[in-house]
């Protein structure tokens, strides 16, 4: 844009026409920097009414502690600070910087929690439960055949216990997700189910013991070969790795095992070998004689036989 | 690394309790592993040729069956829960006792018999099935299993 001014500019002397042209150019900018000014301020709003509204409970909140302090105070200070020093104490005891970190990270989780719990239907449930209290002074003690009786009576009952068990496998859902606060860890991997729990004593800190002294290897994992890529100088090969040599009744059970599992999505057992083959079992461990469906398996090209027998 | 070995005990008769140690044993063959059952008291049943197609699912004082143990005493309820296993097995393709046992034999699980409980139940070599290898003390059942995991079932 600029290149292109200079060049206007050299090109011809500078008319009125081009000096217009720029200033046309300029306005606009302006308009735009105008709106961009307007945004912002009316992003600024709601900060600036949040301030206004909650300047009176601030004052309110600040006016009621200083009453209960000087109360108190009468009472006696000294003993109040002594309850605070322990308070803060324990505070710094049981939770770290980090903890209070994630505190800081979850604000905004903790509002639009407090936000979804007032919601106007949800207080309205709360009214009439409280209301509940007032009204039912003297419930009749409820046994077992009472109850039933009156879950097949009423309606809103049942409708209530409908509710209670969606919300416990609402629950149940929610606690089988979060993160497990694990004590031996010292509550350090970040995860913010942690933030309920205080931080583990100082003696458990250590490196949690191991489970067993030697893991046992990870499962070998057989995938599906594409038909382009599969062939028998492929089973070949691998026979071979395993010091194998591929004969033509090794190829009747590898080319079985290929095509049950294409049709039926999923590796043939032994047992199913020998059912679908009339292979006898001895025979299948003549030709394979280590971990013969395994074996078949890798060789065929397909994943590893489903089933125990 | 030398091949890995298992050894697996059958002392109960039921059908629901042969069929764990039949299973371990032919997952073990087809997991690579060399495997023997070593079969001892009532599951000798299993091994027994008159017994071993009559076998019944034990019900009364099993906790984990549906049907109240006062029930389940009654007489007939074990069969009729064997023949109703039965059919649920067929229907999955798993063989019966009898082809269970010659198909764990062909694949190389070894067979024995505790000689203890066969003079307690006075019952023969020529009593049990033939893939049955050997009749054997504990002593025995030691040497042979020497190295190898053992599961009591």
């Amino acid at each position: 844009m600029q290149e292109q001014t200079s060049t206007i500019a050299g090109a011809m002397p500078r008319s009125k026409a081009t000096v217009e042209q720029r200033l046309a150019a300029l306005e606009v900018q302006l308009a735009h920097i105008t709106t961009q000014l307007d945004k912002v301020v009316a992003a600024q709003k709601p900060m600036v009414d949040f301030r206004q509204e909650m300047e009176p409970i601030m004052r309110e909140m600040m006016d009621a502690s200083i009453a209960h302090l000087a109360h108190l105070e009468a009472r006696g200070y000294f003993d109040f600070a002594r309850e605070m020093v322990y308070l803060v104490d324990r505070i710094v005891e049981d939770y770290s910087p980090e903890d209070l970190h994630q505190l800081a990270e979850q604000a905004a989780n903790i509002l639009d929690t407090v936000r979804a719990l007032t919601q106007p239907s949800v207080m309205a449930v709360a009214r009439d439960v409280a209301q509940a209290f007032e009204e039912e002074r003297h419930p009749e003690p409820q046994g077992l055949w009472g109850a039933w009786r009156r879950i097949r009576k009423e309606k809103n009952l049942r409708r209530g216990i409908g509710f209670a068990l969606d919300l416990l496998g609402r629950v149940g859902r929610a606690v089988s997700r979060a993160p497990r606060f694990s004590r031996a860890e010292g509550g350090k991997s970040a995860a913010p189910a942690q933030l309920t729990a205080p931080r583990a004593p100082s003696k458990h800190n250590g490196a949690p013991a191991p489970r067993s002294s030697k893991s046992p290897a990870p499962p070998e994992q057989l995938v599906f070969v594409a038909d382009d890529a599969w062939s028998r100088e492929y089973a070949s090969g691998i026979a071979a790795s395993i010091g194998m040599q591929l004969g033509d009744g090794h190829f009747k059970l590898i080319e079985f095992a290929r095509d049950d599992y294409k049709k039926n999505g999923s590796a043939p057992n032994i047992r199913r070998i020998t059912t679908q083959t009339g292979l006898s079992t001895s025979q299948v461990y003549e030709l394979f004689p280590r971990a013969p469906g395994l074996t078949i398996s890798r060789l065929a090209g397909v994943p590893k036989p489903a089933g125990c027998i | 690394m030398s091949q890995r070995k298992m050894a697996i005990i059958v002392a109960k008769g039921g059908l629901d309790e042969i069929y764990p140690g039949f299973i371990l044993a032919s997952g073990a063959r087809q997991s690579d592993m060399s495997a023997m059952m070593f079969f001892t008291f009532y599951g000798l049943n299993a091994i027994t040729e008159d017994k071993v197609d009559h076998l019944h699912v034990n019900l009364a004082g099993n906790a984990a069956n549906p049907i109240p143990t006062m029930l389940a005493g009654l007489p007939g309820m074990e069969a009729l829960a064997a023949r109703m296993m039965g059919k649920k097995m067929a229907k999955l393709d798993i063989p019966g006792p009898r082809e269970m046992l010659k198909t764990l034999d062909e694949s190389g699980v070894d067979i024995y018999a505790c000689k203890l409980a066969m003079e307690m139940f006075g019952l023969e070599k020529k009593d049990l099935i033939p893939q049955v290898r050997d009749v054997i003390t504990v002593g025995d059942f030691y040497d042979l299993s020497d190295d190898a995991r053992i599961i009591y079932t």
